[in-house]
Formats: C-alpha cells, sequence, structure tokens
C-alpha cells in the first residue's frame, strides 16, 4: 500500500514538476499583483 | 590378533579382541574378569546391565569416516536425565574408540593427550570457555553420575556403583569428554555422529532404531491412573493432562519425578491441543508435549507457553508462544563456538545477533504431554535471547548445562495454517524478533528515491536547456530630478514580441542604487488591445560599517513576473521616483525575459520525493523502539537500537 502510494506520488510529482518547468512556474516568483505604488506586497526599509 | 581365555569360574571362552583390553564381563557367567598375560583373574559378578532400549548390541558393527568397527564393549551409566551408554568400538585399524549413546543422540570419541594439564573438575560449570589442545571449548553439560554395570570388553576396570565425573565440551560440531573418573583425567575428542551415518549393523532384534515409529508405550498415571503413553524411546518423562504429576517414562516402575497443584495443571490451557498434527517447514509434526514457563522482572511475572513437537526421522522440535507471537525453535547441535554466553553480541551463521534479554530464572510452572529430558515443575535456568530478526538465538543455562537454540518468527497465520486452525489471537505488541515491517518498505523507498533522484536530475538537466529564459528586451534608462520635473515624467520603452499565449514575463530593473531608493510604476502594455498589467516597485539599496563591521540591506536588483499574457507585441511604460533627500541619477537597465525552467521545482519536486524515505524510516524507528522497549537495552531518547539502511 505504501509502496504504490509512494510510486502514484512519485509519478505525479514528476509530472508536475515537468509541467511546471515548462510552463516557466516559480514558487518564488514576484507575481505583478496590478497593486498601484506603495500597494506592492513588497516593503523596503528606509535608513 | 585377538586372545582367547577360559573363564575361571564357568569355563565359558573369553575372547580380548583388543590388546588394550584388560578388563571383561563373562558374558555367561557376569564373572569380572581382569587380564593378567595369559591368565584371567575372576574378582567378582558384575552387576546386571539396566533394561534399556538401545538398539546397540556387544558384536553390532558399523562405519566410520571409511573405517569397519566392531562393539566389543558397553558400560551403562545413570545420571540425571537416566541411562547412558559408552559403547566401547575397535577399528579395523586396531584403534579403540568410544560409541557415546545417550536420549537417541550418538557421540563417537577417541581417547586423546591433551599435552597440557587438564582442569579440576570443580573448576568447571556449564558455560565456562576452555582452552583445551590448542582449540577454544565451552562446557555444554557437567554431570557426577554413576555406573550401572559393564560388559564386554573394557579397557579399565568398572563396576556397579563406580563414580564417574565427566563434563561435556562442545566447539560448534566437534565434542569432548573430560573423564575424571581416573587421575589424571582422561580427554576423549570426536563429533556428533548421525545413527543412520554408522552403517551399522547386527544390531538388536526387537528394539526401535533412532527415528522410527514404533508402537507408543501406554501405561496409567501412578497417582491420578490417567492413561499415559511414550510415543518414542527417546520419551523419558510424562506429564499426567488431568493431575499434572510428571512421571519417568524410562524408569520401569514409572517413578514421580514431579507433582503439580489443581492449579498449576489447569492454569493455562494449550492453543494447540497435545495430538495436533500439522505441516511447519514442510514436514509433518505432532505436538506431543505443552509446557508453561515463567520469568519475574520487577515484579511482573511473565509467561509463555512451549509445545514440544514430534517430526520425523526422530527429530524434535520447538513451538513457542507469546503474547500470541509464535517461534519456532530448534535445538542446535552446533551452537555459537567460543563460549560465548552474555556478550552484546554474538555471530553465528554468518549473521550477528544482538543481545536482547537475560532472565535469571526462567521456571517451568505447568507440564503436560512427553518430554525428552526428566521436566520437573519448579525446575529453572538462566535464560539469554540474543535476536536477530526474524531470527532467535537463545542460550539456557543450568549448572550442569547450557543449551543453544535457534527460533524463527512464525506469523500467527502461518501456524494457523500450519495446524489447519481457522484463526490464532492477534498478537500483542512487538515481539523481540518479530521482522519490523517497515524494513522491506524503507528499503524499496530508499532505493526509489534515489532512482526518482536521478530520472529528476535529468529532466532539470532537459529543462533548462529546452524551457530556458529567453531575452526580449534590454534597455538603460537614467533617472534623474531633471527628468522628473520635466513634461515627460514616464517613459517608455521598445517594443517586444510575444508569441505564445499564457507566456510568463520576467522583467527585471538592474540600478546603480548607491545608499538611496528608487520607486517605479511598471505599466506593460499590450500594444494591440490596449490592455495594461500594472507592478509598482521599490528598490532600496543601503551599506555602511558600524562599530567596524560592515552592513549592507536590500538590493540593486528587482523582477517581477507578469502572468497569462496573450501573445502580441508588448512595451512597458516606467514611471520613476527618486529620494528626494538625495537628488543623484540613477542608472537602471531594464530586460523583460520569458520565464523559463529554474531551481525551485527542482527543490520543490526533491523534497516531496524525499518525504517518503523519510516517513518510513520514522515508522521503522517507531517500531524498532517499541521492540527494544522490552529489551534490557530500552532506547533513552527516541533513538532505536535496531539496524536500519
Amino acid at each position: 500500500m505504501f509502496g504504490k502510494f509512494n510510486l502514484a506520488a512519485a509519478a505525479l510529482t514528476l509530472a508536475l514538476f515537468s509541467w511546471a518547468q515548462q510552463q516557466g512556474w516559480s514558487l518564488f516568483d514576484d507575481v505583478a499583483n496590478g497593486a498601484g505604488r506603495g500597494g506592492s506586497s513588497r516593503s523596503v526599509y528606509h535608513k | 590378533m585377538a586372545l582367547t581365555a577360559s573363564c575361571p569360574s564357568c569355563g565359558a571362552p573369553v575372547v580380548f579382541q583388543s590388546a588394550g583390553s584388560v578388563f571383561a564381563v563373562c558374558e555367561y557367567c557376569q564373572s569380572t574378569l581382569v587380564r593378567r598375560d595369559q591368565a584371567l583373574e575372576d574378582i567378582g559378578k558384575m552387576a546386571a546391565l539396566a533394561e534399556d532400549r538401545s538398539p546397540l548390541q556387544l558384536g553390532s558393527e558399523g562405519v566410520y569416516k571409511g573405517v569397519h568397527f566392531a562393539l566389543i564393549g558397553r558400560i551403562q551409566i545413570k545420571y540425571s536425565q537416566g541411562l547412558w551408554n559408552e559403547w566401547h568400538l575397535l577399528f579395523d585399524d586396531m584403534r579403540t574408540g568410544w560409541l557415546s549413546e545417550a536420549a537417541g543422540e550418538y557421540v563417537l570419541t577417541f581417547l586423546k593427550h591433551p599435552g597440557e594439564a587438564l582442569p579440576a573438575f570443580a573448576e568447571l560449570q556449564a558455560g565456562r570457555k576452555l582452552t583445551l589442545g590448542g582449540q577454544a571449548w565451552t562446557v555444554s553439560n557437567k554431570e557426577e553420575a554413576e555406573c550401572v554395570a559393564g560388559q564386554g570388553e573394557l579397557p579399565f576396570k568398572v563396576g556397579a556403583g563406580y563414580p564417574l565425573a565427566a563434563a561435556d565440551l562442545r566447539n560448534g560440531k566437534q565434542f569432548a569428554t573430560l573423564d575424571y573418573s581416573e587421575t589424571p583425567p582422561l580427554w576423549f575428542v570426536g563429533e556428533a555422529v548421525e545413527f543412520s551415518a554408522l552403517q551399522l549393523r547386527n544390531l538388536r532384534a526387537g528394539m526401535p532404531l533412532p527415528g522410527a515409529t514404533v508402537a507408543a508405550e501406554v501405561f496409567r498415571c501412578g497417582v491420578c491412573g490417567s492413561p499415559l503413553q511414550a510415543s518414542s524411546p527417546s520419551i523419558v518423562a510424562i506429564a499426567c493432562r488431568s493431575c499434572g504429576t510428571v512421571v519417568d517414562a524410562a524408569d520401569a516402575n514409572h517413578a514421580i519425578l514431579s507433582r503439580a497443584s489443581a492449579k498449576e495443571t489447569k492454569q493455562y490451557q494449550p492453543r494447540l491441543p497435545l495430538g495436533s498434527k500439522g505441516q511447519l517447514d514442510g514436514e509433518a509434526v505432532e505436538v506431543i508435549g505443552f509446557m508453561v514457563r515463567r520469568t519475574r522482572s520487577e515484579g511482573i511475572a511473565y509467561d509463555w507457553r512451549e509445545y514440544l513437537l514430534a517430526a520425523p526421522n526422530g527429530r524434535y522440535r520447538w513451538l513457542t508462544e507469546y503474547n500470541h507471537h509464535w517461534n519456532v525453535v530448534d535445538v542446535l547441535s552446533d551452537p555459537p563456538a567460543g563460549g560465548i554466553i552474555e556478550v552484546d553480541s554474538v555471530r553465528y551463521r554468518g549473521e550477528s545477533f544482538k543481545h536482547f534479554s537475560t532472565a535469571q530464572s526462567a521456571e517451568v510452572i505447568q507440564v503436560a504431554g512427553e518430554f525428552t529430558w526428566r521436566v520437573r515443575h519448579g525446575e529453572s535456568c538462566r535464560a539469554v535471547d540474543y535476536v536477530a530478526p526474524p531470527q532467535m538465538l537463545s542460550c539456557e543455562l543450568t549448572d550442569k548445562e547450557i543449551t543453544w537454540s535457534l527460533g524463527r518468527y512464525a506469523a500467527a497465520d502461518e501456524i494457523a495454517a500450519a495446524f489447519a486452525l481457522k484463526k490464532l489471537p492477534a498478537p500483542l505488541g512487538v515481539h523481540a524478533n518479530q521482522p519490523n515491517p517497515w524494513a522491506a518498505a524503507h528499503r524499496q523507498a530508499c532505493r526509489r528515491f534515489w532512482r526518482l533522484l536521478l530520472l529528476l536530475v535529468a529532466l532539470q538537466v532537459a529543462a533548462l536547456s529546452i524551457f530556458g529564459s529567453k531575452t526580449l528586451l534590454r534597455q538603460d534608462f537614467n533617472f534623474s530630478q531633471q527628468l522628473l520635473a520635466g513634461p515627460e515624467s514616464t517613459l517608455r520603452s521598445r517594443e517586444f514580441t510575444v508569441t505564445r499565449p499564457g507566456s510568463r514575463l520576467a522583467v527585471r530593473n538592474t540600478t546603480s542604487l548607491d545608499n538611496n531608493w528608487l520607486a517605479l510604476d511598471l505599466m506593460l502594455v499590450n500594444k494591440t488591445t490596449g490592455e495594461a498589467w500594472p507592478a509598482a516597485r521599490e528598490i532600496a539599496y543601503y551599506y555602511g560599517s558600524d562599530g567596524g563591521e560592515s552592513w549592507s540591506e536590500g538590493n540593486r536588483e528587482d523582477e517581477v513576473v507578469f502572468v497569462d499574457l496573450p501573445a502580441g507585441t508588448y512595451y512597458l511604460t516606467v514611471d520613476p521616483d527618486l529620494a528626494p533627500e538625495k537628488p543623484v541619477p540613477v542608472n537602471d537597465r531594464l530586460e523583460v525575459l520569458t520565464a523559463g525552467a529554474g531551481w525551485s521545482n527542482f527543490i520543490l519536486a526533491l523534497l516531496f520525493i524525499a518525504l517518503f524515505p523519510v516517513f518510513s524510516r520514522f515508522r521503522l524507528a517507531a517500531f524498532e523502539g517499541a521492540r527494544w522497549a522490552d529489551s534490557d537495552h530500552p532506547p533513552t531518547s527516541g533513538g532505536d537500537s535496531g539496524d536500519d539502511d
């Protein structure tokens, strides 16, 4: 059972990985969210 | 050259076949005769031999290692487990030897000169390690026996009541005996032999051969009158199922060895009733004995059941049952060499066994059926267990004897199938040598992980080469206060083309910020449709030193990703804002790239496929923790003492 689940999950992982690489998808992408200035999700510390 | 003389008592011819024989018993009048040159001296009558069921007799012949021998004499000895015979052998090459016959086991030895002083009998104890004749030995048995009678030709004088102190030593299959009936003691070395391998003939008529099926001897219990039976000549004790009395099956009067109370007799019912027949490891077996043993630890009693099984060819096996966990056990004729008794680990048949537990006293609390030794209620031994799942190596020690056995864990379903039972109770907890069900799954998960990793690396290499990012635009800007103050403060990039619908574009700004910040309002515009995607960015980079230690904060670079873009021609508008407190121009390189294959997906996939071996490793360790929790070496903190790959 564990082995079969492992195999199925591994196959799914590789398929998702291939698709994500082909799409250029990245978990760490800072995606433009359409907010105006100051509404960005990024905050910057100013000295 | 045989010497023939007349018996001084009855005149019958007495033949000395061996030159080494100095003592004989006249087979007609039982006179004890001592050879003095050509004459014989009668020194009295020899006691009668006790009736036994040995298939051997004077005149029986056999072959050992290709050399023919004949049985020319015999000493019958009484010891704690009954009678044993020492048959005096004369080989065709004029060597003499001894064939020991006890409880259906045969050992052939020859007298040797050890070339060194032998230890005193009092110094020996079962389990003690010795080096004699350049070999390591372990004392396996120590007996203070007594001669019953002699027969035929013998190399020394014997007689009824003659004391015989002896110790048996083992080293694997090799066997030795130290005989303390003479001074200095005698040293015999040889090996255990199979009865059938000796090709014996001229055997005693009507006696069962070892391993042969014979009609059971039936008699009645001397206490309650219930019928008892001994199904084989090697059965020496029978425990009455009704009253628990243990009687001596080898004794003509069936002497009582021990009695039991009604509570002791009925406390446990055998899961496999006496007489149950089954198929174990492909051979037919029958349950002939049932025994319950108990050990105590910190005031808690731990009881387990043992079943004696009669197997083909006169062999016996054991089944043990504890908390519904089963083991198929065989007594070892080739125990671990080297006198190991209680150490961290024992190497046996290429396997390393770890010490699991030592029970200082494993006591017999209930018996029923037939046994191959004189079992008694209350008898106890020290039991040392070593495990290498699914195997368990056990050593049982008394003052006189050391016995090694090898057990194999058997699933309850296997035992149920072997004895055609519907179902046996499910095992409780984890047994000492129970195979770890996660071991195979963990090995498989580890193997699969490495294969998947290889595949993942190959896919990543392929993705980087096929789906790598491409630069669509690279343009340099210079932002200054003058530009911001002017009418055209919003800048526009050159146009670029997106060919694939649903694309992701990364817009990267690389600036020359120096303890400064820059705000950018970006707008990605589809030239054809006018559709626009805004993004507000703030880029800051500061650095310096504080107390002699340099520091930096922020980044001169920034990247933002636009997703789900239709195909078309695009351009970017850039509306910059500079820090009013530091009005210096800032250079910016604007780059637009197609978002290609990166490393984050690789890391994510790697972590995901690693989850399975990590999970199975935790389950494996949890099982081992449960196993060793009941041992003399419980895990100290979360870790496990078991094996792992």
